[in-house]
């Protein structure tokens, strides 16, 4: 219980402590965000641990008559360690980033206070706590996508919360309606709707789609994502690859498994549309993303297609199906946050944002286009990455559901991976660069550590998947 | 244990070559010499029959384990001796090229890769070192870093990646239609689902095809093994293309070697061999119109592929008689192996010393360089099939499955044994030209710089000598290697 209170907490009250010291004193700042992002990881591990050990946790409370509720389970759990791991690398990275920019203070501030609301997202334990946690964390990261301030971040902006705003009035009506028709919002205990047998059910899950498929970036509901490259690369790596769109999956998959459950889903007929939007998005996605020529915005159109593997794992309604979502989750992550790494370490010591100029940028940056190099093999899915297996899972899902041509989507959108990736790692290390060797430097190596760092443990993962099996065999038995 | 160690060596030699290159050891050299010796001794036991196994205990879905049985030591052996006799010429060769360290770390991983997939006991583990094989033997093909290079690195990079995705969804189906995935060698499977289970094999032939140059799948081919430089030609073709023959060995046993094929497998055999046979027949016209002799080499090793593709075919469609065909084409692989090395190696002398490897500019060569010219000689002999060397053994032992399913009188059969013969004379003619246009005729109007090194001439002599050894004693072979792993 102190666990699962101090998780969530480290985050909002190391940010309020970052907002009120003073703007010079870069180097305690540092170390206060620091001390919080290490002490808000160190208890989700503690939480989910204690979770997948079988423990339960629940801390409820009242807003405005609402009945809200901490209560994680498997599923939350591997999402706040996800979170919470991965923004420890996004500090570390961020110190060497953001060393010397401007608005630093607002920069942590708001990056520590959104740690605490995604976490609230993932050990949330009824729709309710869901709902205010989901839309806090629309506004939490907002300053940090205008960050730069510019005309174009501004505009970035606005279309964030329109998009994001939208999608919460569909989720506020279809919340109310699940109220009325369940009588009670709580995960725990089975699907909230299994017993319920009204009409309107596909309409309902429609609603919800649109609610949470805005943060998932479900096509068309994608446009913000792209527009939020705009924000500074931390930002981008963690929140827009990592943990607002996480958000929307987490959303997403408790729809299908803790609001109707995987049996009521099996009879909707809007549930088969779902993998097809899914494959839509997955294969579309990553085409345009192998048009973009500037690098954030070829990876915000990758994430895009990269998001709807994990939907389309949890759609296929089979434990390898889900098995292959969570798989997703935790590698996928891992290879997108040391991609964008790269890319900012790439802008930042060479100043080029687009692929068309990277030719020979590996000379200078030789251990940063490695990493890029073994992140797109993991984005094609090949070992000995950990994304082998889950496409590997996804596709099992695909023929066990008996939707085999699903798992063709996976291999066409595989080569289509190779497409946009491989390319430009190996015009990266043709021709000559401008600068010999620009990864000296303490600055450099607070952004290297962390990429490189991450590329091992996905490698590591690739090899022994046994690593995260427990976490994942709990969430899918938690769920069948 | 063993069999961790074996791919192990050549990678702990590769980090050597990174960090600790020094200028007296020939790293390579000596890493494939160790991994021939501990082969050749740990490995002798499961041609009686023992096959040896091992596992890592990893925790969650993924239990790596290693299998050695016969085949598997055939290819181990086969493999490090290749590696053995190019790595003798190779130092004198990349002196010239250029970028003798990051060739020699790639070199080695490819070793330790390929020693992998011959090891390796589960279809995960086989996919693994095949990835590794690829991201590794990328770097062969991409070697020189200029346009041709580039181009032909993202070909072969490409069609291996979606072989490598076909072998993935192979398993994936592969594990829907049996109760647990099988086992690499460990024979037949009765599948529950002959609709997934075929599919499935189709899946990995198209995967472990296109590595091995199967036609259609071969386009990437002939420019990756052309543009790399020679002692990576002469593995390429020599061996990194056995290693998808030997998947589809692998997948033959799934299928059943050695009995009537199930009910769902029937097409399985003659599938292969008329896939074989248009395989032969494609490379060997192709090569016909080249100029270039790497290119024409190269086109030569799709049609020779073709040959070891065709056996395995007559082999299954044959059931309980298809031993011959089996053994032909691992006969063949061996040979292959041998005399394609040794034809790239002399070719690569000549480009050394002329910079030309366009046919029509060379000739008369024979003077300035004797003893490449006999040695090349009997490598031409090997691969023509001619009596007295190696390839006549493995080319006759195929022809005799092709005719013995010819006697059954099925149409397509009857034209496939004339494709064989037709095939070989157009080998035949071909490797006359490339003979003729390069040592004989007119002596070319063309510089030829210095003296070759010795050690170029060794290690082709190396390769022929095993050439004609089996050559005259083509019972050798068979009696003590072939027939146990068939």
């Amino acid at each position: 219980m102190l666990a699962l209170i101090l998780a969530l907490s480290s985050g909002v009250v190391g940010g309020l402590i970052v907002a009120v010291m003073p703007q010079a004193r870069s180097r305690l700042r540092n170390l206060v965000v620091l001390v919080f992002s290490v002490s808000g990881t160190i208890f989700s591990w503690q939480v989910a641990l204690m979770v997948f050990a079988g423990e339960n946790f629940r801390i409820v409370g009242e807003f405005g008559g609402l009945a809200w509720s901490l209560d994680p389970d498997p599923l939350g759990a591997v999402f706040g360690l996800i979170a919470s791991t991965l923004w420890l690398f996004t500090t570390v990275y961020s110190f060497g980033y953001m060393a010397g920019k401007h608005k630093q203070r607002t920069y942590y501030t708001f990056l520590l206070i959104s740690f605490s609301v995604t976490l609230g997202v993932a050990f949330s334990g009824n729709l309710v706590a869901l709902y205010l946690f989901y839309e806090l964390l629309t506004f939490a990261t907002y300053p940090l996508v205008i960050h730069e301030r510019s005309s174009g971040a501004v505009k970035a902006g606005a279309k964030y919360i329109l998009y994001n705003l939208s999608g919460a009035g569909a989720l506020l009506i279809a919340i109310v309606i699940t109220y009325g028709w369940a009588g009670n919002l709580d995960f725990a205990g089975g699907p909230i709707l299994a017993n319920c047998l009204k009409n309107g059910l596909n309409w309902l899950l429609v609603l919800f789609t649109i609610g949470f498929g805005v943060k998932a970036a479900i096509m068309p509901l994608h446009r913000w994502l792209p527009a939020a490259m705009v924000a500074p690369t931390p930002v981008s790596a963690l929140l827009h690859a990592v943990a607002v769109v996480y958000s929307g999956v987490y959303g997403i998959l408790r729809v299908v498994y803790s609001v109707f459950g995987h049996e009521l889903m099996a009879e909707l007929s809007f549930s088969s549309m779902l993998p097809l939007i899914a494959a839509f998005t997955i294969l579309v996605g990553v085409t345009i993303a192998t048009q973009q020529d500037v690098l954030k915005r070829r990876l915000a159109y990758h994430t895009i297609s990269q998001l709807s593997y994990i939907l389309l794992g949890a759609f296929t309604l089979q434990p390898s199906g889900l098995t292959g979502a969570i798989l997703h989750m935790i590698s996928y992550s891992t290879l997108k946050v040391t991609l964008f790494f790269c890319a900012g370490i790439i802008a930042e010591q060479t100043g080029e944002i687009k692929v068309s100029k990277m030719g020979g940028v590996g000379w200078s940056l030789p251990m940063t286009m490695a990493a890029f190099g073994i992140a797109s093999l993991g984005m094609i899915g090949m070992l000995p990455l950990n994304t082998f297996w889950s496409k590997y899972y996804l596709m099992k899902g695909s023929v066990a559901g008996g939707r085999w041509p699903l798992a063709l989507v996976l291999i066409a959108s595989g080569i289509i991976n190779a497409v946009c990736f491989i390319p430009t790692v190996v015009t990266a290390f043709r021709g000559k660069s401008v600068q010999p060797n620009a990864e000296r430097g303490g600055r450099v190596a607070l952004m290297l550590a962390p990429t490189l760092l991450l590329a091992a443990i996905a490698l590591s993962i690739g090899l022994w998947p046994g690593i995260v099996w427990p976490g994942v065999q709990a969430v899918v038995n938690w769920f069948f | 244990m063993l069999l961790v160690i074996l791919p192990a060596i050549p990678l702990i030699g590769g980090l050597f070559v990174l960090f600790k290159r020094s200028r007296a050891i020939n790293i390579p050299l000596v890493t494939s010499a160790i991994v021939f010796v501990l082969g050749g001794f740990g490995l002798g036991n499961v041609f009686e029959g023992r096959p040896l196994n091992f596992r890592i205990p990893l925790s969650g879905p993924y239990t790596p384990t290693f299998h050695a049985d016969s085949l598997s030591a055939i290819f181990v052996l086969l493999a490090a001796f290749l590696w053995f006799a190019v790595s003798i010429y190779a130092p004198e060769y990349m002196k010239h090229e250029g970028g003798t360290r990051r060739f020699e770390f790639c070199t080695l991983l490819t070793l330790s890769a390929v020693l992998g997939v011959f090891l390796a006991g589960d279809l995960f583990t086989i996919l693994l070192f095949f990835e590794l094989m690829t991201i590794a033997s990328f770097f062969w093909v991409i070697h020189r870093w200029n346009k041709e290079a580039v181009r032909a690195g993202y070909f072969y990079l490409f069609f291996s990646i979606v072989g490598g995705l076909f072998l993935a969804l192979g398993i994936v189906l592969l594990g829907a239609a049996t109760e647990a995935l099988p086992e690499v060698g460990g024979g037949f499977v009765a599948p529950l689902d002959s609709r997934l289970f075929t599919w499935s094999v189709v899946l990995f032939m198209a995967g472990f095809g296109i590595k091995a140059g199967m036609a259609p799948l071969h386009l990437w081919l002939p420019h990756a093994h052309s543009v790399a430089p020679t002692p990576s030609s002469a593995l390429l073709s020599g061996l990194l293309i056995k290693v998808g023959a030997y998947g589809l060995i692998r997948v033959g046993e799934f299928a059943g070697w050695g009995r009537v094929l199930g009910s769902g497998m029937t097409w399985l055999g003659p599938g292969l061999a008329l896939l074989g046979a248009c395989t032969m027949l494609v490379g060997v016209t192709a090569a016909l119109l080249q100029s270039d002799a790497k290119r024409l080499l190269a086109y030569h090793s799709v049609s020779q592929i073709g040959y070891i593709i065709l056996g395995l075919g007559i082999g299954l469609y044959l059931g309980s008689d298809g031993g011959l065909g089996l053994l032909g084409a691992i006969y063949h692989i061996v040979n292959h192996a041998l005399f394609k090395a040794a034809l790239f190696l002399g070719v690569g002398v000549i480009y050394l010393h002329t910079k030309e490897t366009n046919l029509y500019n060379l000739g008369g060569l024979w003077r300035r360089f004797p003893v490449t010219a006999v040695l090349m000689f009997l490598a031409v002999l090997g691969i023509t099939g001619a009596p007295g060397l190696n390839g006549y053994a493995s080319k006759t032992l195929l022809h005799h499955a092709v005719s013995l399913a010819a006697e059954t009188g099925t149409p397509w059969v009857v034209w496939v044994e004339r494709l064989f013969l037709l095939v070989g004379v157009g080998t035949t003619a071909s490797f006359t030209k490339l003979y003729y246009l390069i040592f004989l005729g007119k002596p070319a109007k063309i510089k030829i710089s210095g003296g070759v090194s010795p050690r170029l001439q060794l290690a082709m002599g190396l390769l022929t000598a095993v050439m004609v050894g089996i050559g005259l004693a083509p019972e050798f072979f068979p009696n003590n290697v072939a027939v146990p792993a068939a």
